[in-house]
């Protein structure tokens, strides 16, 4: 009920209005615009909200968070530059869906599936907030350590073509993701005597380098005249989808939110891995899965209500519990303890307007963004499709740009071209970036959790399993394993089988 | 590729800051870099300060960001700059701590700066989960030699860490350090209690603690502090000495000409003017105000205590 006594009122306020259009304003710009992420938006605004009463400043700065996830998706799906981490899975379909001329229904879907996922995300939010901050202190390293295996194992299935090259990624994914101070014995891992690599190597520039880097690179070899895409075709009319395109979206949009909710709160997980694991569950449950990575609609439809949901219920952990889930969220703290509040149990308590101000600009943040995205599509569309001559040179300066603000490391642009090139290769000899990624940012977390798991277990495997929560993912986890290894082999059987008979 | 060099040498150029001194220092802008990425205390403390300091030298004063390597990046950005006084440092505990936990530096902590002030520092308190059935400090200690406590650090070397490890050594008790990376994701454990105790900032910790969330059994600084004034120290419950603090100081790269340093000094003292010490108090912060030499002092100390302590307690792999 404080929704509406304290929250609207705040939220509505003239000021707050305009701070919150000015945030999901610049998250959709920042989002579209590749190189451009979440957390370096919100820290080029940081110094702003210094001077900002502290309500406009959190809803602003919340507004850009979201507005990101929304604009990222943009990129993707037109140009296959995933705008932050957490849309880089809609690449693998959107673009696919850009390329068949598809690129309004694609962008229509995922404007909904956002919308649809925030608003499931706030109402989760809202009603289960007591019950979400007890479920995310559940989670414990033995927890953690379970589902991330979970994660890995949804990674292997995301591959397109080979599965060998699919796991081979994860292999390199995982092994990137070690470099830097180990922080169990402190030991140095894979820095090669470079003192930027103590700290490991940065998302952002992993990121930016497999997908953006390589796409712009791929694109000075192609015909100038080949790559003018289908762009200029993403009018209102083009937005329209078919009444089968609505129906493979309507439950891939549910699935997707569920999965967001339930991922979101998790400090460390949040949208990236949500948008990741609910794009293979799509694959998973579908009845035909050799469409996806060719332009299905589910996988573009899944991922973006679930970052989108995920980025709602990631707020529960940062102000309920003062722990962020993420560098951004850590960010949005830093913005709250600048003006002596400070995030946790009590901030409910002690600032019910800012707490209910918030959650309620969640709301208006999002229907202005359906405004923003729909009708002006176009804006970003143009933005887009400038000549390839003129967007990729401006791409190039954007990525380094966007990556050096987020670092503050020269060494990081070098690092950033070193993997552009990587990228190149991996796509001439046919190999996915996605698991990768997915390797790099679970594998860390795996190998985290689990000596952590076992120096509480007393080194004792068995009281890990033991757990009822850590158990029990695990042992879906092994069950999914076996399905998957049942599968191949039958189709394997199938095949010789068939082979026989002809 | 042209692209990247004009984009490199750009980002490059806009780093070098300002001219070198000639005549009346400061010509031009001041670059305060921050070892940790923006929105933790220390950023805070800095972006408070800097406006202020920057009003008394009649320039301004640039917080420039360069996290990572707890600490080492910026310290070796700040080591190899000119020194001219342009290019300051605002460093932490982390300073004295990682040449002893880090295998080799590519900078000498001792020779390679100088401290211009010791700015202020940031209480600890040792918090444990209630399911921890002692309510004292002194019951702690007694609990920890017969029970297995786990403790959460925020990495090797960190202040949650060497804190924590400076107990055991001084009381012979045991406890098991459980790692996180960073601070955040060790209060999430410590909350839901999957470990036991932790060294915190008092700001982080407070709230916590008075939702009833976690047990607060001593302050880690020499002396009580005025907002926890019934909170005893660990040093007066038996351990006189003990002292941890999360302090944050201004050091620029050595050689910086004496008048210039002393003008920064002076700049840096005399912007805690009692409307900034409010601000900072309100951060959870304490405000200090004090020398280059206070922070010589501070180094000096600290070098060789985390040194014998780091050899102790094996906290490096290497």
């Amino acid at each position: 009920m404080e929704l509406f006594t304290i929250g609207f009122p705040t939220a509505f306020s003239l000021q707050n209005l305009a701070f919150c259009f000015a945030g999901v304003f610049l998250g959709t710009l920042a989002g579209a615009l590749p190189g451009i992420g979440a957390l370096t938006a919100v820290t080029l605004l940081l110094p702003i909200t210094f001077h900002l009463d502290p309500t406009a400043a959190i809803i602003m700065l919340a507004g850009v968070y979201y507005g990101t996830e929304y604009g990222g998706s943009t990129a993707s799906i037109l140009l296959n530059l995933p705008g932050t981490a957490a849309n880089a899975v809609t690449c693998l379909d959107g673009y696919p869906m850009s390329q068949q001329g598809r690129a309004g229904i694609a962008l229509f879907v995922t404007t909904i599936g956002s919308f649809v996922g925030g608003s499931i995300g706030i109402l989760v939010l809202l009603a289960l907030s007591p019950l979400l901050v007890a479920f995310s202190l559940a989670f414990g390293p033995a927890e953690y350590f379970a589902i991330m295996v979970f994660g890995l194992l949804a990674a292997a299935t995301i591959a397109q073509g080979s599965p060998i090259k699919g796991l081979g990624m994860v292999v390199v994914g995982l092994l990137l993701g070690t470099v830097g101070i180990d922080i169990n014995s402190g030991a140095y891992r894979f820095t090669f005597g470079f003192f930027d690599l103590f700290d490991g190597i940065s998302l952002i520039v992993l990121a930016m380098g497999l997908f953006g880097v390589t796409e712009v690179i791929a694109a000075i070899n192609e015909q100038a005249d080949t790559r003018e895409r289908k762009l200029n075709k993403v009018s209102l009319r083009s937005m329209i989808p078919t009444r089968d395109d609505v129906k493979r979206s309507i439950m891939p949009i549910l699935r997707g939110s569920g999965i967001g909710c339930l991922l979101g709160p998790l400090p460390g997980t949040g949208p990236t891995i949500a948008s990741f694991i609910s794009y293979s569950v799509e694959k998973r449950v579908s009845k035909d899965p050799s469409r996806f990575g060719k332009g299905a609609i589910e996988g573009v439809a899944s991922p973006e209500a679930s970052n989108n949901a995920a980025g709602q219920t990631a707020f529960v952990p940062t102000l309920l519990l003062g722990i962020p889930g993420s560098a951004t969220m850590a960010l949005m703290i830093g913005a709250l303890m600048i003006h002596g509040i400070s995030p946790g149990p009590r901030l409910m308590v002690n600032h019910p307007e800012m707490f209910w101000g918030l959650i309620a600009s969640f709301w208006i943040g999002n229907v202005l963004l359906v405004i923003l995205n729909i009708p002006l599509i176009g804006i970003w569309v143009r933005l887009l499709s400038i000549p390839s001559r003129f967007l990729y040179p401006i791409v190039v300066v954007l990525i380094c740009l966007g990556t050096y603000t987020a670092t503050s490391n020269i060494f990081d642009i070098w690092l950033l071209i070193v993997f552009g090139l990587a990228g190149y290769l991996m796509r001439i000899l046919r190999f996915e970036p996605a698991p990768v990624l997915v390797g790099f940012i679970l594998g860390p977390m795996v190998e985290e959790n689990l000596r952590r798991a076992m120096l509480l277990a007393d080194g004792s495997f068995l009281e890990i399993l033991s757990r009822p929560l850590a158990g029990s993912i695990i042992a879906l986890t092994v069950v999914l394993a076996v399905i998957l290894v049942a599968m191949g082999v039958k189709s394997y059987l199938q095949q010789k089988g068939e082979l026989v008979v002809e | 590729m042209k692209m990247f060099y004009a984009a490199a040498t750009l980002l490059a150029g806009s780093l070098i800051a300002a001219a070198p001194a000639r005549a009346e220092f400061p010509e031009g802008p001041i670059r305060m870099i921050v070892p940790f990425s923006p929105g933790g205390t220390t950023d805070v403390v800095a972006r408070r300060i800097a406006p202020k300091v920057g009003e008394l030298l009649g320039t301004s004063v640039i917080v420039d960001n360069r996290g990572g390597g707890g600490g080492s990046i910026a310290a070796q950005a700040t080591a190899t700059a000119a020194p001219d006084g342009y290019t300051l440092m605002m460093t932490t505990t982390s300073h004295t701590a990682n040449p002893s936990v880090q295998m080799s530096l590519p900078y000498d902590t001792l020779k390679d700066f100088v401290s211009v002030a010791l700015v202020a520092d940031q209480p600890g308190v040792i918090v444990a989960h209630p399911s921890v059935p002692v309510n004292t400090f002194k019951e702690l200690i007694e609990y920890a030699k017969t029970h297995k406590l786990t403790y959460a650090t925020a990495g090797p070397g960190t202040f949650p860490h060497l804190g924590i490890e400076l107990l055991k050594s001084r009381a012979g008790i045991d406890m098991e350090a459980i790692p996180y990376k960073g601070a955040g994701p060790a209060m999430t454990d410590l909350l839901a209690g999957h470990v036991k105790v932790k060294l915190d900032a008092y700001i982080t910790a407070n709230s916590h603690v008075q939702a009833g969330k976690l047990k607060l059994l001593a302050v880690s600084s020499p002396e009580r502090i005025p907002q926890l004034p019934d909170t005893p120290t660990v040093a007066e419950l038996g351990y006189p000495g003990y002292e941890v603090s999360f302090w944050m100081g201004i050091v620029g790269p050595a050689n910086i000409p004496e008048p210039v340093r002393a003008k920064l000094e002076k700049a840096f003292t005399d912007a805690l003017t009692p409307e900034i010490r409010a601000i900072l108090e309100k951060d959870g912060v304490r405000p200090i105000g004090g020398t280059g030499k206070d922070l010589d002092a501070l180094i000096q100390r600290e070098i060789p205590q985390w040194a014998k302590l780091v050899k102790e307690a094996n906290i490096t792999a290497n």
